[in-house]
């Protein structure tokens, strides 16, 4: 430790190779640098992870307390529609996932082209999102604000689902937005070189994050779609 | 450059296995597992996380801090699931005597009735 901080100065080592990631004075090599950037988003990741983790710890709750009014808001969801988003969110992960590989081998070109096939299928995401929300919406399952519809209901509970179901997957919605930003940014930073080494190590936080909201929709899939439509 | 690169194929093979795991997953909710429904979700999509992590987070080729910072999550987690569902599911299992207050009833306040017979039978242990 010593003598790696012997070494240290206050200039900014280049790396030797063509196109190299840019080594700032206060880390020893590439590795550890590229290694503190990724502990810091699993840091990160780990504080969303409890951030949906206390919403679906109350749905847990509520879903074992009122199963029979969860069974019956939960029917009113289009299935297909969501396996269907599923899909879609997974191959928009495959292809941040491949934008990730092409950065680490320095292809400009492909890596930006990948990135925003990522923001594209997280478009289509958003788009078939959107059209279940408003066909909720016009069927009056909106429990607030005078747009819930009574009428409509087995069991007055079943307002908790939709709750439920408004803010997971409009927080989840939220967080595609916020990425979607973000990669189109990056893949602007990408194109114009703004980065060193290709932006590898940028591409891959960003793409973990991604990866991360993908990780979520796993999750909130089965458990707001498909845990509560089979036959006993 | 001292990261891993993984390379198409092995994406495209976990792109395959995530795509068949969602078919499953929703092929089982329509099945006749019962009780069973919970557990097999939660199950399959445990698995799906895992291989984003592993393969598309690259957890597999990254030191193993890295996996401590993400299995701390899942850890807390499920304390936090454990001591939720511990504190709402116990409530009822001793009689203690229930005051019906209003606007308590959506948070497990006084019990849904046949529910609370339940619960009741199960701890006397009848």
């Amino acid at each position: 430790m010593v003598s790696a901080t012997a070494h240290a100065t206050d200039t900014v080592h280049h790396a030797a190779g063509p196109d190299e990631p840019l080594l700032y004075h206060h880390f020893d090599d590439l590795e550890q640098q590229h290694e503190s950037s990724a502990l810091g988003m699993w840091a990160f990741i780990a504080t969303e992870v409890l951030f949906f983790g206390g919403v679906l710890s109350a749905f847990a709750v509520v879903q074992t307390l009122h199963p029979e009014a969860m069974r019956a808001a939960a029917h009113h969801l289009n299935v297909p529609l969501g396996a269907v988003n599923t899909a879609i969110l997974l191959l928009s992960s495959l292809s941040m996932a491949f934008a990730v590989h092409w950065a680490q081998l320095r292809d400009r070109a492909k890596t930006v082209l990948w990135l925003l096939a990522t923001i594209f299928f997280g478009a289509i995401f958003l788009g078939i999102k959107v059209y279940e929300w408003a066909v909720d919406y016009h069927e009056g399952f909106v429990p607030f604000a005078g747009l819930w519809n009574p009428s409509v209901l087995s069991y007055e509970r079943e307002a908790l689902f939709w709750s439920f179901y408004f803010t997971l997957t409009g927080l989840h919605a939220i967080h595609m937005i916020i990425g979607m930003v973000i990669i189109l940014i990056m893949a602007w930073m990408v194109r114009s070189k703004w980065f060193t080494g290709c932006g590898s190590t940028q591409i891959e936080m960003i793409g973990l994050y991604w990866h991360l909201v993908d990780i979520v929709w796993v999750f909130l899939f089965p458990i707001l779609y498909l845990i509560n439509l089979g036959s006993h | 450059m001292s990261a891993h690169i993984v390379p198409i194929r092995t994406y495209l093979i976990i792109f395959a296995a995530l795509m068949g795991l969602m078919v499953l997953t929703v092929v089982a909710a329509y099945l006749p597992f019962g009780a069973l429904h919970v557990p097999i979700a939660l199950t399959i999509a445990i698995i799906k996380a895992v291989l984003i992590m592993m393969y598309f987070m690259h957890l597999k080729y990254s030191n193993k801090l890295m996996w401590l910072f993400a299995g701390a999550s899942s850890l807390w987690l499920v304390i936090l699931l454990a001591f939720a569902s511990a504190d709402f599911l116990s409530r009822g299992w001793i009689s203690a005597p229930i005051t019906p207050q209003p606007g308590l009833e959506y948070f497990g306040g006084p019990a849904v009735p046949d529910r609370e017979v339940a619960l009741n039978e199960g701890a006397g242990g009848h």
